[in-house]
């Protein structure tokens, strides 16, 4: 019986309990690379979004071009699903690390150890819960976009310090690749590049099926998209219907009226009938939702900025919209001037020629170039001039 | 201590501290701040409860999969194999709460519209075809 000495730390804390090539600073280095760039997107592209809901008063989203926050939300989507698979092969790659004996060697290390906890528990919780976000299952106590909007906040920043940690040791590993043993090279099964190529495979497999959610040229091969940008009522998705809404007697009581209140000199109160003789126009825009899904279509319906013009708003007026939804997070929504002032900006009547369908905001609907989806108020009941 | 592991603790590793940790204080800041939303117990409960799941279940159920492949497969299969468990892994790892209809309502029919069980037959397979493509490319290389 061999013997052991009592200081050497048994099963995956041993040294050299991790045998395979593939846990290797190369591949770590340019999964790493990989992730920081997507994570830096996602950032960023979160980041915009949610100063878009939230706009800070510095902050200002211009109203062209009009499929900017669709592109910039669908690329948000998009990177999170992409990085899937590089999140998970880089922590395989860096798995044995985490059984490192002894555990620190030093205040630094205890640094950037501690600091891995945030970054590989943010980075997991980030992916899942977008997607999860993406697939409308809750099953969390929280409000998604607060939990993921600061849980962003703590993994960009553990992101920094990994980076600070690992910048010279990454620049080494990809200036010099590694140079394989001879066992190594005649070994059955995956190389270190073989592996690399795998993930990225894996990646841009998990983005061609499901990239046509937002690229609609591509929607045939949405196989594992949550939305199909042509199925729903008019050929048009729907993320709140008018029932889960409760707003179908409301929207559907013939005497609608739509009122324009607040800093205007004529207060005004619509008919439907009002609306309709009002000189109609049309626009061709995307619905792009938070969620990453995003399709065009043909509007029709008054300009907001003629309504506006009407009740004697000032020109550079900001709009708050407000729907006829009793309650509801997203029932209002605020118009600042450069969107209430858009040619394109409209109080949609039609959607592809129709009467729109209810659950697409019957009798009337905002539609603005540059929007999220969840700005843009369905069952429109009220503009108040702020 | 490793030389290579002291280097890199220079002025670049604790500027990333200092700003990293603003970030991250910030980030705690705002999920107290915001706590009503936030749920700060629920949220660190999801986040650590990821990490576990991640190591202490799919990380050494991986490497039980890869053990398995490496004692039953022998030359150009194993590669194939391996290529073909790791993708469709991934794919699934992205793609199993819609092929059990998590989030799927009545009410909102036009989230998750699809047949998922036939999408991910068929994006598996594509996969599959692929790693079989793998195992014929090894094969003809280890032939020469």
């Amino acid at each position: 019986m061999r013997a052991t000495d009592p200081r050497t730390p048994p099963g995956p804390f041993r040294p050299g309990a991790f045998r395979s090539p593939l846990h290797h600073e190369w591949l770590g280095a340019w999964l790493g690379i990989a992730l920081g760039v997507t994570f830096t997107v996602c950032f960023l592209t979160g980041l915009l979004s949610h100063a878009i809901q939230h706009p800070p008063a510095w902050f200002h989203f211009p109203a062209r071009p009009a499929s900017l926050y669709r592109w910039t939300q669908g690329i948000h989507v998009a990177t999170g699903i992409a990085s899937i698979p590089l999140l998970l092969g880089k922590l395989w790659t860096v798995y044995p690390k985490l059984w490192r004996w002894p555990p620190v060697e030093s205040v630094a290390h205890a640094i950037e150890r501690i600091s891995l906890l945030p970054l590989v528990a943010g980075s997991v919780f980030l992916l899942f819960s977008g997607v999860f976000n993406t697939f409308h299952w809750y099953v969390w106590p929280f409000f998604f976009p607060a939990a993921h909007f600061w849980a962003a906040w703590m993994t960009i920043g553990a992101l920094i310090v990994h980076i600070g940690a690992k910048y010279p040791i990454a620049r080494d590993a990809v200036r010099s690749p590694p140079v394989e043993t001879v066992e190594e090279r005649d070994a059955d099964g995956l190389r270190r590049r073989d592996f690399l190529r795998t993930i990225l495979a894996a990646s841009g497999a998990l983005t061609l099926v499901t990239i046509g959610q937002t690229v609609t040229p591509l929607g045939r091969l949405a196989l594992l998209a949550p939305r199909k940008p042509d199925v729903g009522p008019q050929g048009l998705p729907v993320n709140r219907p008018a029932s889960v809404a409760r707003v179908e007697r409301l929207a559907t009581d013939p005497t609608y009226r739509l009122r324009v209140e607040g800093n205007v000199r004529t207060p005004l109160s619509l008919s439907l009938a009002d609306l309709r003789a009002m000189t109609q126009h049309d626009a061709t825009l995307p619905i792009a939702c938070v969620d990453g899904w995003s399709v065009s279509a043909p509007w029709r319906g008054v300009r907001v900025r003629d309504l506006l013009a009407m009740a004697g708003a000032p020109a550079d007026a900001a709009v708050r919209v407000e729907s006829l939804e009793p309650s509801g997070r997203y029932r209002t929504s605020v118009l600042d001037a450069s969107h209430a002032s858009d040619r394109d900006t409209l109080l949609a009547m039609q959607l592809r020629g129709e009467p729109l369908a209810l659950d697409h905001g019957y009798p009337a609907r905002l539609i603005a170039p540059s929007l999220p989806g969840v700005l843009q108020t369905k069952w429109v009941g009220r503009l108040v001039v702020l | 201590m490793n030389h290579r592991e002291e280097a890199h603790y220079g002025a670049l590793f604790w500027a990333g501290v200092a700003v990293g940790w603003a970030f991250i204080a910030f980030a705690i800041w705002g999920v107290f701040h915001t706590a009503p939303e936030s749920k700060p117990v629920a949220l660190a409960e999801w986040i650590l409860g990821g990490l576990l799941v991640h190591d202490l279940v799919v990380a050494p159920l991986a490497f039980v999969v890869g053990y398995a492949t490496r004692r039953r497969l022998r030359g150009a299969a194993r590669a194939g194999a391996q290529f073909g468990l790791i993708v469709s892994a991934l794919i699934l790892a992205y793609a199993f709460p819609l092929l059990f209809g998590f989030g799927r309502r009545a009410s909102t029919a036009t989230v998750q519209p699809q047949n998922y069980t036939l999408s991910v037959i068929v994006v598996l397979s594509a996969v599959w075809v692929v790693a079989f493509a793998v195992v014929l490319v090894r094969a003809r290389r280890s032939e020469r």
